[in-house]
């Protein structure tokens, strides 16, 4: 790769690592493997860099190759059979306002756990539209599939994760009384 | 719970994320590495690989042309036993070989049902039943699970591939091999993906005499699992199905007492014998 190129490179990378990370952490529900997806999402996309750097979006590219990665990852029966029902793992929150800590837990508690509960297509589908949010076209792009897939995803998935959510919360009231 | 509820859920899970050291410069030497393992792959010509085949109901002309190895090929009875062990002659270099133009042009991909998927499912699940132990004679107590997707038995309409491990017992170790098949026109596992993923120490193609091709991987999954060994066997189809057999050195159902074996105890013929058999795939 040319100086020139590695230099757009880099500055690619790090303008992007972070996000994401959050992204793939949104989608896997364990940091480690987000930042596992994230460094092998980098590397694929330096192999082709020479090739995609002058792409309109490069951004909603990497999460194309980010998405696939992840898919290939799940798809792994190692991976199936290593992280069945993984738990999202309890990181401390030192900034947690104690007065909102009712709202706050409920929100970082159950709607990412019932996220996790949903099938991958609809899971990746509400990470793009509401966290990424992007368009009802751009998610089709970066999912590679039609904008009327990704209104059915988004709609079957909202859907399911308010049933979800539901009965996570109902079940923490119960242990909680 | 509105759409803003989600956004603002979402928000607040990652608003905990721990700190990110990230460093460019060591990513780049990784895809250095990276590029230069490919290159390394293609330059690497005179591997001599044993290819164990299996003879299938035609025990065609094995060996006859240099690299290629015949009756494995879809279309044979279904009732392949490994009977023979052929060894090559140096072959072309892995990634060299890896020319697997995919998915082939001009298929459509289908779109399958739930119930179709689930009827086609519980079809090979019972031909596992009577045949992984036709292939696998030594293999004991077989248990082929339901095929689905991300779980066992689960199916959605337009879904493009099913996937089921069969788990049995073999040298008194209880282990499994997992059949994965992806539909017509769909992109299945890319063909030189497959060589490149990291850990990969043996990547090799055998054409077929009906055009199709078969794909040999062993994978050390060590970062994964220390001293873990994949060996998978591919099977891309001129239809345009991938049909994939996989065995591990240990027991990737997680099912059991875990118990690392010092190799994959299902040989490459086996595997090839199941990814060609064309009573499997979708």
């Amino acid at each position: 790769m040319r100086t020139g190129d590695e230099e757009s490179f880099r500055q690619f990378a790090v303008g992007h690592a972070a996000t994401l990370r959050r992204t793939a952490f949104l989608m896997c529900g364990d940091w480690h493997l987000a930042e596992d997806l994230m460094q092998t999402t980098l590397v694929k996309i330096y192999r082709s860099w020479s090739r995609v750097q002058k792409r309109e979006s490069l951004t909603n590219y990497a999460r194309t190759v980010l998405l696939r990665t992840w898919l290939d990852e799940k798809r792994r029966p190692f991976r199936r059979s290593e992280l069945p029902g993984v738990d999202v793992p309890e990181v401390v929150d030192t900034q947690a306002d104690p007065a909102a800590g009712t709202s706050r837990a409920w929100a970082k508690d159950l709607v990412h756990r019932a996220l996790l509960e949903l099938p991958p297509g609809q899971r990746a589908v509400l990470v793009l539209r509401y966290f990424d949010d992007l368009s009802v076209a751009e998610a089709a792009k970066v999912m590679r599939c039609s904008e009327g897939t990704v209104k059915s995803q988004a709609a079957r998935g909202l859907d399911a994760l308010r049933v979800v959510v539901a009965r996570l919360g109902a079940d923490e009231r119960r242990v909680a009384s | 719970m509105s759409e803003q509820d989600v956004r603002d859920g979402l928000r607040v899970a990652v608003a905990a994320e721990p700190a990110l050291s990230f460093d460019p410069d060591a990513l780049i030497v990784r895809a250095r590495k990276e590029i230069r393992r490919r290159r390394a792959l293609v330059g690497a010509g005179a591997a001599t690989v044993v290819v164990a085949v299996t003879a299938v109901a035609v025990p065609t002309v094995l060996g006859q042309q240099r690299g290629e190895i015949t009756s494995v090929a879809p279309g044979g009875a279904s009732s392949g036993k490994p009977t023979a062990t052929v060894t090559a002659p140096p072959t072309t270099s892995a990634s060299a070989k890896v020319d697997i133009p995919w998915p082939p042009p001009n298929v459509v991909a289908p779109h399958y049902t739930a119930t179709q998927l689930k009827q086609r499912g519980t079809a090979m699940q019972n031909h596992l039943k009577t045949q992984f132990a036709e292939v696998v004679p030594n293999a004991k107590q077989v248990l082929p699970k339901q095929f689905g997707g991300e779980a066992e038995g689960a199916v959605a309409d337009g879904q493009a591939y099913l996937e089921a491990f069969t788990s049995f017992t073999i040298n008194g170790v209880r282990t499994a091999v997992d059949i994965y098949t992806s539909a017509p026109g769909t992109e299945g596992p890319p063909p030189a993906q497959q060589c490149t993923e990291g850990g990969v120490t043996q990547c090799d193609v055998v054409k077929q005499p009906d055009g199709s091709s078969v794909l040999v991987t062993t994978q050390n999954i060590d970062a994964n699992l220390h001293g873990g060994v994949i060996t998978s066997v591919l099977h891309y189809r001129t239809n345009g199905t991938v049909v994939r057999a996989a065995g591990y050195n240990y027991d990737p159902t997680g099912a059991g007492t875990f118990a690392m074996q010092p190799a994959v105890p299902v040989t490459v013929a086996q595997l090839t014998a199941l990814a060609t058999d064309p009573a499997l795939g979708i």
